[in-house]
């Protein structure tokens, strides 16, 4: 009786030994290499994966997504990666190379929400016309200023992260669905801080068409660009500043809305020539830990308020 | 019809950036007719080059604010244009070689300075080509500083610039200080590439060194001359590189230099000295 | 850049004394242990082949090359602080598309005296009228230097140096292309020069055997110094011009040398 005892006592401790074992190095088989590209992707993916993920962003906060340079050790992270999670419809157009050279897996997310068109939602710009060599009809990539947006991509996110880590897919599904509760209060929250402004208080001037889809969703116009592009990497023409400098006077705009991420001397030159200030919001990228846009929602609000106070005044 | 000159200039940004461009393509021109006499045109473009690290530095310790990069730029200049000459008395090399080496090594040096930010293509596009759209009003007053010291140096020592750049055996002779006089020309050059920055940017900082006073010389037979007719036609080039950037939509900078080409070439055409070769 | 005045001459002295001065360019040895003296008023002419060091022992007078050993004195002092030093170039250096007239170079003799503030005077404006007018070129004063003769050019040279009021002329072969009339013409020129000490490096023989008092045979240190027809005897000659000579005897009896660039081999093919 004994013997069995013990007999089967060294079996159970040699199982738990093993599994043990086995657990530890399958956790870290197991945990998924989660490879993001902007800062805003990456605490969305944060926020849909939690701990069970090991998350890597590759974008310092601040990064300009346009104009982004990488170098090897990036390269390195998105080869090693189990998945890469991008914004994509040309967002980041210097890392596509590399997509392509380190056989990432790559999920574009922007794709998966209805896009719009660039000049689709300029139609009431008079500056359609000096479009030059920019090919018409393309996408614009800033889909995630529309929370809707953001709700859609937790969904493919959820989705994936589970056919990644089959184990772990009902905590995805529950932390997604937490999500986009919280988002929906952000969507309702956001209608309610901009109802106080009129629809004639509502034009949007940036330093580059990176508020399409906000504006898409609640009602505002983009009266223009300083850079006329979806791009940080192009220039605007002498004329082409002056027609904005002249709408903006005429429009009555009170502020022309600067990315963070973005050189604002075009900007600045253009407020100091319409006299209207510049107020910087958090468009492609979030602040540092320590700014007022460490997440996503935090982004949101920020940037509403900012919004507001600049609209309202005038 | 009149509304194609007055337009442009309704806009304070654009009567700035006129200004500037004004300024840079007059300034270069005077220093430019000494860069031309004396062969020194290699060293010009090293010159503007070699202020990248400065940039670089000015750049990333002022997070972009312009005045802290304009400040640096002046300072590395002047830092380049002073080991430039020492490099070249010294070297057991030739002196393009030597000149070539340094140029080539601060630019990669300020390049790979910019790139430590992430993103840095639109920045450094600025600086290699200029940004005359965003010309402040108070660069435009560090602007008019730094072209009011050059007019009045060349002004004052006009006749002993001369005098270096054709017989500097006489000058030593003549016991005048010629290594001083040369720094202070490398040291004209260095304000003349500052001031350039803004308006063409590193990249084509030579050609408003180089051409215009390239056209006076094709058509006069006394630099005095040769220098006038060089800040006339960087003016004319100036004014209308900004009218045609306007109107037909193209780079400001750019503009400007092919404007200053198409002069030369036509100077070059009517010339009768087209066959010397030019002391380039 | 206040300059020092031009300094004083140590009376008695000679207008050029060099004492074993050696110039060392990088490996090379341009100048070897010359030792020379002129006396106020000498006039001297210096040949030897080419990269003998004719243009350096010039220049080392002149003040505008150091000796790497020895020393040089003007006037009994260093040639450094010394205004009254005129260096006549080559032709070959000078670049004749360079923007400017004749009267322009004369008058950049005038610039040893003048702080750069202060306008050219009218005297010193006469100086350079009355120096173009000894030299023949007043009527060429207007016209661009490209636009010049041979001779011309070497006159205009020469009123530059009489601007300067100069004493000590140091011409770098003057007569090298010019035709036999302008040579005479311009040497002419040179004895005339009132209160003028004198060195020419040059090539002809036959001119220096005519015009000078004394010559000298350089080939990098001195084979030979004294009237000519003590120094050009074939033994020195030889020395000096080593293969590059060649000995024609007419049937006068008379020695005619001609100093060629190619060695007397090429002669064969």
């Amino acid at each position: 009786m004994m013997r069995r005892k013990t007999r089967n006592h060294m079996r159970r401790v040699l199982f738990a030994a093993l599994l043990v074992v086995f657990y530890a190095g399958g956790t870290a088989l197991s945990e998924p290499l989660v490879v993001s590209t902007t800062t805003i992707v990456g605490d969305i993916v944060r926020q849909v994966a939690g701990d069970r993920a090991e998350l890597v962003v590759l974008y310092p906060p601040g990064t300009d997504p346009h104009s982004f340079e990488p170098q090897p050790r990036d390269a390195r992270k998105l080869a090693q990666a189990d998945v890469v999670f991008a914004v994509g419809a040309g967002l980041e157009e210097t890392l596509e190379s590399l997509f392509a050279a380190t056989d990432a897996r790559v999920i574009e997310l922007a794709p998966h929400v209805p896009l719009l068109r660039w000049d689709t939602h300029q139609e009431h710009n008079d500056n359609h016309d000096l479009h030059e060599g920019h090919a018409h009809g393309v996408y614009d990539p800033h889909v995630w200023l529309d929370p809707a947006n953001v709700i859609r991509w937790t969904r493919v996110l959820e989705e994936e992260l589970a056919k990644l880590d089959p184990a772990g897919a009902e905590h995805y599904a529950t932390r997604a669905a937490r999500y986009r509760e919280e988002l929906r209060e952000l969507d309702s929250w956001i209608e309610e801080q901009l109802s106080i402004l009129p629809p004639k208080r509502r034009l949007l001037v940036t330093d580059h068409a990176v508020l399409g889809y906000f504006a898409n969703r609640y009602e505002f116009e983009e009266v223009g660009a300083v850079i006329p592009a979806l791009t940080t990497l192009a220039e605007p023409t002498p004329k082409e500043l002056a027609r904005l400098v002249d709408t903006v006077r005429e429009l009555g705009v009170p502020a022309v809305f600067v990315s963070s991420s973005v050189n604002p001397a075009l900007s600045q030159a253009l407020a100091r020539e319409a006299d209207v200030e510049t107020v910087r919001l958090y468009t492609e990228s979030l602040s540092d830990d320590t700014g007022p846009a460490p997440t996503y929602i935090q982004l949101m609000r920020h940037n509403v308020g900012a919004i507001v106070e600049a609209l309202e005044g005038r | 019809m009149i509304e194609f000159f007055t337009e442009p200039f309704s806009y304070p940004f654009m009567v700035r950036a006129l200004l500037a461009a004004v300024l840079a393509s007059a300034a270069c021109a005077v220093v430019g007719t000494y860069v031309v006499l004396r062969g020194m045109a290699f060293m010009g473009d090293a010159l503007a080059h070699s202020i990248l690290p400065g940039v670089a530095v000015g750049y990333l310790l002022g997070r972009g604010e312009r005045t802290v990069v304009l400040w640096w730029a002046l300072g590395t200049a002047v830092a380049s244009a002073l080991a430039m000459g020492a490099v070249a008395r010294r070297g057991r090399l030739r002196e393009d070689t030597a000149i070539g080496i340094v140029l080539a090594a601060m630019f990669a040096l300020g390049i790979a300075l910019i790139s430590t930010t992430r993103g840095y293509a639109v920045d450094l596009a600025h600086f290699l080509f200029g940004n005359v759209l965003a010309v402040r009003p108070h660069d435009l007053w560090v602007m008019v500083g730094l072209g009011g010291a050059v007019f009045l140096t060349v002004a004052l020592l006009q006749r002993e610039l001369l005098l270096i750049s054709f017989d500097p055996v006489l000058a030593r002779t003549l016991r005048l200080p010629v290594r001083a006089l040369h720094n202070l020309l490398l040291l004209m050059v260095a304000a003349t590439v500052v001031l350039s920055l803004q308006v063409v940017g590193v990249a084509l900082t030579l050609a408003l060194l180089v051409t215009p006073p390239a056209t006076g010389y094709l058509l006069a037979r006394r630099v005095r001359t040769m220098m006038a007719l060089g800040v006339a036609s960087g003016l004319l080039s100036a004014v209308s590189g900004i009218y045609i950037s306007y109107h037909a939509g193209i780079a400001t900078g750019p503009a400007i230099v092919l404007v200053a080409t198409a002069l030369f070439l036509i100077a070059l055409g009517c010339s009768r000295k087209r066959g010397s070769v030019l002391p380039l | 850049m206040r300059r020092k005045g031009p300094v004083d001459h140590v009376p008695g002295s000679p207008a050029v004394e060099m004492l074993a001065v050696t110039v060392h360019y990088q490996r090379t040895v341009a100048l070897d242990r010359v030792t020379m003296h002129l006396p106020s008023g000498g006039h001297i002419a210096v040949l030897g082949p080419n990269g003998a060091g004719k243009s350096t022992l010039l220049k080392v007078v002149a003040g505008v090359v150091s000796p790497t050993s020895g020393e040089v004195r003007v006037h009994g002092r260093g040639p450094q602080r010394h205004t009254c030093i005129a260096y006549l170039p080559q032709r070959s250096a000078v670049d004749w598309s360079f923007p400017i007239t004749v009267r322009e170079v004369v008058a950049m003799g005038r610039m040893g005296g003048l702080p750069p503030w202060r306008r050219a005077s009218a005297h010193d404006r006469a100086r350079v009228e009355e120096s173009l007018a000894q030299v023949g070129l007043s009527e060429l004063a207007n016209r661009h230097i490209g636009e010049l003769s041979g001779g011309q050019e070497q006159r205009m040279f020469l009123a530059r140096a009489l601007a300067q009021r100069a004493q000590l002329f140091l011409m770098d072969e003057p007569l090298a292309g010019l035709d036999v009339g302008t040579q005479r013409e311009l040497l002419r020129l040179v004895r005339e020069l009132p209160h003028a000490t004198v060195i020419v490096a040059m090539h002809e023989l036959g001119m220096a055997q005519e015009s000078f008092p004394q010559v000298m045979l350089l080939n990098t240190g001195i084979v030979a110094a004294g009237p000519p027809e003590s120094v050009f005897i074939p033994e020195y000659l030889a020395q000096a011009y080593g293969r590059t000579l060649q000995f024609v005897r007419s049937a006068e009896g008379t020695l005619a040398v001609s100093d060629s660039c190619r060695p007397p081999e090429d002669a064969d093919r």
